[in-house]
């Protein structure tokens, strides 16, 4: 529904892929699109392919078949500093080997924009003061990233991502391990970005802010779509039972709030399934 | 040692040898390694009565394990001349050839006496013995080269410095600007000449841009024993050919 | 304190540096007479001293210094890793071997440059080796493999050179020595113009992989998310830093821990991006070198002490630090 034909930022074709070590495909005819100021959750179990499909899709790994388009045109077309000043890519980790205050972290955003030699001009120093008051790292700017509690830095890493400019997130599990403030945070923060037009491609596990958040989820399962939709397609009882090989209960957000009514998955107890 | 035990008609006596014992008479024996580091079971197995080795160390542990397979050991220092004589002394002991030794050690004396009244004139002039390196090293006033230079007519550069074999950086080596230059070399002098051109500092010594670079080939002077007498009349006439006597 | 005016302090310290190691030797010169003996006028042994021993090996000091230094900075970018340093990592005793080999082939008389060039294949090999012992199955460098790997091709190849040296009895020994502790006795301006040029155009292409290298160093993964061709740059820069290697090797023998601790002290003082971390470095290395070769001319005067010795007093305790902060941060 909120397909709209023009402004496609994301187009996969059938693609594949399977690790050079993997046993399975780890992505199996994965056919999905991405449009501008979209929220795009992926969702499903552990090693269902939500890492790796986001890889293939800011071209980390070359599938194995199939193809990618970046804004309508060929992946492999795209240089990596093209795709980073486009697409702000967040990995699931980091542990960076020396220190680095929460500004530097944020400055390397910069980096696709800068390349070897530019020195940083008035506009670069202003996208990094902007992408800090925006993420509300700015009080922690000179702080070391090591000494942030998990929030600040999940926080600080988004700002690096705002800070390249770019025209769209991808962000593999940006909320994992995170308390209820601070992965409220970062959805409202992501809410706020898109609403300017920016389109955000995630994975999550947490289905029911994905439900609330998200315009539209891909459920993965064994490398491949399950479904896709509105949350109200995809989150549906059978299918998530099936899926998750847990039973679950959809039932609508109480409110208050703009989220009223948006599906809410209940994990059930495994005996009281029928 | 084997030098000397060669020198007192005593090869017969010999079963085995060093790896740089080369004089003809002993050459078909078997060598049981280097001089400083034999093998235990090459000796072993030579089964002498007596091992005669150097004094140091390496030779502590050698001398308990030969002594437990009931070999006999002589250890012996030679650092300088006195050393020479006193060894000879010992060996003539050692192989029941007291006479020999005598005459052979009142022989060595000698040409150390005609050559020491020859002398090269007065001022001496100051040699430096260059073992080559990086800091180079020379020969003290009390090793065997060093009093081999003092009976050949010259004085020892860094003579005093030490009693061993002392590191002589080569900015105090131009500083002293020695008369003559020894090199222990199997180069040709040519080679040595070459050699010096090419290197800073070495090409700024006075002795080398005049030519005064006596080269003695390594064999005579890395082993010190009876032939010293004659090595101290080669290095002489080799001092007087680049200096003349004044 | 500004960064530039930070580099600009520096550069004044190398000089200051070269001018007290043409100071101090086995022979009192005073300060005039080094003036004098580089003017060119004066006592023609003070000339011969100062311009043909002490300003060459002075020199030669400074580029070996920064040259280890910024290859140190390189290494510990690259794998990420605040221990890594050329000998640490058995790049130095890649490099040996391949010039003890050159020599030993008879290659370094029928072309002199075949040295250098065999010192840069032995230290490029050697990364290579302990990169392929240290990398498991699933490609990812594990810091304590990386280490233990290094520690192990160094014994390997010191092995190598003892061997190699073994059939050539007379002064093996010191030679050996030479290979492993390093010394700059040798300097002579051709060392100093071989190894200037090579230092100079590292510096440049590895200025230019600067940014890179805060990326890469902060995760790899990052990096090429944030358009960091990181396999490319990582060949080029291991290229680069076994270059380094080489060619301090080449003109004063195996010095370790200089690599390690120069860029240490540089992030401890400054911190900062490897913009200014590698030229830090570099003018730190060559400040630092250049003071420590000036201690071995003047300890045991006129003898020398193995240049190694000094730089191994200064960098195995800063490596017990390091290595125990290290593990204190990241438990197992």
């Amino acid at each position: 529904m909120k397909l709209q034909g023009h402004d496609i930022v994301w187009r996969a074709t059938r693609l594949g892929y399977r690790y050079p070590s993997g046993d399975r495909e780890a992505i199996d005819e994965a056919t999905l699109g991405v449009t501008t100021g979209e929220i795009v959750a992926l969702v499903g179990p552990n090693g269902s392919g939500k890492s790796t499909l986001i890889r293939l899709l800011v071209g980390a790994r070359e599938p194995n078949r199939g193809e990618t388009e970046l804004l309508g045109r060929k992946l492999a077309a795209w240089s990596a500093l093209d795709i980073a000043r486009r697409v702000g890519i967040m990995a699931q980790h980091e542990e960076p080997a020396f220190p680095v205050t929460v500004r530097e972290l944020v400055a390397m955003g910069r980096y696709p924009h800068l390349g070897a030699w530019r020195r940083p001009a008035a506009d670069d120093h202003r996208a990094i003061e902007r992408a800090l008051e925006r993420c509300r790292v700015d009080t922690l700017a000179a702080r070391s990233f090591v000494t942030l509690s998990g929030g600040e830095r999940q926080r600080a890493r988004l700002a690096r991502a705002l800070a390249q400019e770019p025209l769209a997130l991808a962000l593999d599990e940006p909320t994992a391990a995170l308390d209820i403030a601070s992965e409220m945070s970062i959805w409202e923060l992501l809410r706020a970005e898109a609403a300017k037009g920016k389109t955000v491609l995630l994975s999550t596990h947490n289905l029911n802010l994905a439900a609330r958040y998200a315009h539209r989820l891909i459920l993965l399962h064994r490398g491949r779509v399950a479904t896709e939709g509105t949350p109200e397609a995809v989150l549906r009882e059978r299918t998530l039972s099936e899926v998750y090989g847990w039973p679950v209960k959809v039932v609508p957000h109480p409110g208050p709030g703009p989220d009223r009514g948006a599906p809410q998955v209940v994990p059930l107890h495994p005996e009281s399934a029928s | 040692m084997t030098d000397a035990i060669v020198a007192l008609d005593a090869a017969d006596r010999l079963v085995g040898r060093t790896r740089y014992d080369t004089a003809p008479e002993i050459a078909d024996l078997p060598s049981v390694g280097g001089g400083l580091d034999p093998s235990l079971e090459a000796l072993i197995a030579l089964d002498p009565d007596l091992v005669i080795g150097w004094e140091s160390a390496e030779y502590r542990g050698l001398r308990s394990r030969l002594e437990a397979s009931g070999i006999a050991f002589h250890a012996t220092s030679i650092e300088d001349t006195t050393g020479v004589f006193r060894s000879l002394d010992e060996l003539g002991g050692l192989l029941g050839l007291p006479d020999r030794a005598a005459t052979l050690a009142a022989g060595v004396r000698g040409s150390f006496a005609a050559v020491s009244a020859m002398g090269l004139g007065d001022p001496k002039p100051t040699v430096f013995y260059a073992l080559l390196g990086d800091p180079p090293r020379t020969a003290g006033r009390r090793t065997f080269v060093g009093q081999l230079i003092e009976i050949a007519g010259g004085a020892p550069a860094f003579g005093e410095l030490h009693d061993g074999w002392p590191e002589v950086s080569l900015e105090a080596v131009l500083a002293a600007q020695p008369d003559i230059l020894v090199v222990p070399t199997d180069a040709t002098m040519i080679e040595v000449k070459h050699a010096f051109a090419g290197k800073p500092g070495w090409r700024d010594l006075n002795a080398v841009r005049e030519g005064r670079v006596v080269v003695i080939p390594t064999d005579l002077l890395n082993r010190p024993g009876p032939h010293l007498g004659s090595v101290a009349r080669t290095l002489r006439d080799a001092l007087v050919d680049v200096w003349g006597t004044r | 304190m500004s960064r530039g005016f930070v580099l600009a302090a520096l550069v004044l310290a190398v000089a200051a540096a070269i001018a007290v190691s043409l100071r101090f030797g086995a022979v009192g010169l005073g300060w005039s007479g080094v003036w004098e003996g580089l003017a060119g006028d004066g006592d023609p042994i003070a000339v011969a001293i100062t311009r043909d021993l002490r300003l060459p090996r002075a020199v030669l000091a400074a580029l070996v210094g920064g040259a280890l230094g910024l290859a140190g900075a390189t290494f510990q970018a690259l794998l990420r890793n605040p221990l890594a340093d050329p000998y640490v990592l058995g790049v130095s005793g890649g490099a040996a071997v391949g010039a003890v080999v050159a020599i030993g082939a008879g290659w370094a008389g029928a072309a002199a440059w075949s040295l250098p060039v065999s010192a840069l294949c032995g230290a490029a090999l050697a990364i290579a080796l302990v990169l392929r012992i240290a990398t498991n199955v699933e490609r990812r460098l594990d810091v304590r493999v990386l280490l233990l790997s290094g520690v192990v091709a160094g014994t390997f190849f010191n092995a190598c050179i003892l061997l190699a040296l073994s059939f050539q009895e007379a002064e093996a020994f010191r030679a050996a020595v030479f290979w492993m502790m390093g010394g700059l006795g040798g300097a002579s301006w051709r060392l100093v113009w071989m190894l200037g040029l090579a230092l100079g155009g590292a510096s440049i292409v590895l200025l230019g992989l600067s940014r890179s290298f805060d990326l890469i160093a902060h995760g790899e993964e990052t990096a090429g998310f944030l358009g960091v061709p990181v396999q490319r740059v990582r060949l080029l820069a291991y290229l680069i830093a076994s270059l380094l290697t080489a060619g301090a090797v080449v003109a004063a023998g195996g010095i370790g821990f200089v690599g390690l601790f120069v860029p240490h002290t540089v992030r401890l003082l400054w911190g900062g991006g490897h913009r200014f971390l590698l030229p830090a470095t570099l003018l730190v290395g060559a400040a630092f070198l250049p003071l420590a070769d000036t201690l071995t001319r003047v300890i045991t005067a006129p003898g020398e002490l193995p240049l190694g010795v000094i730089t191994a007093f200064v960098g195995v305790p800063f490596f017990v630090l390091v290595l125990r902060r290290q593990t204190r941060q990241a438990p197992a």
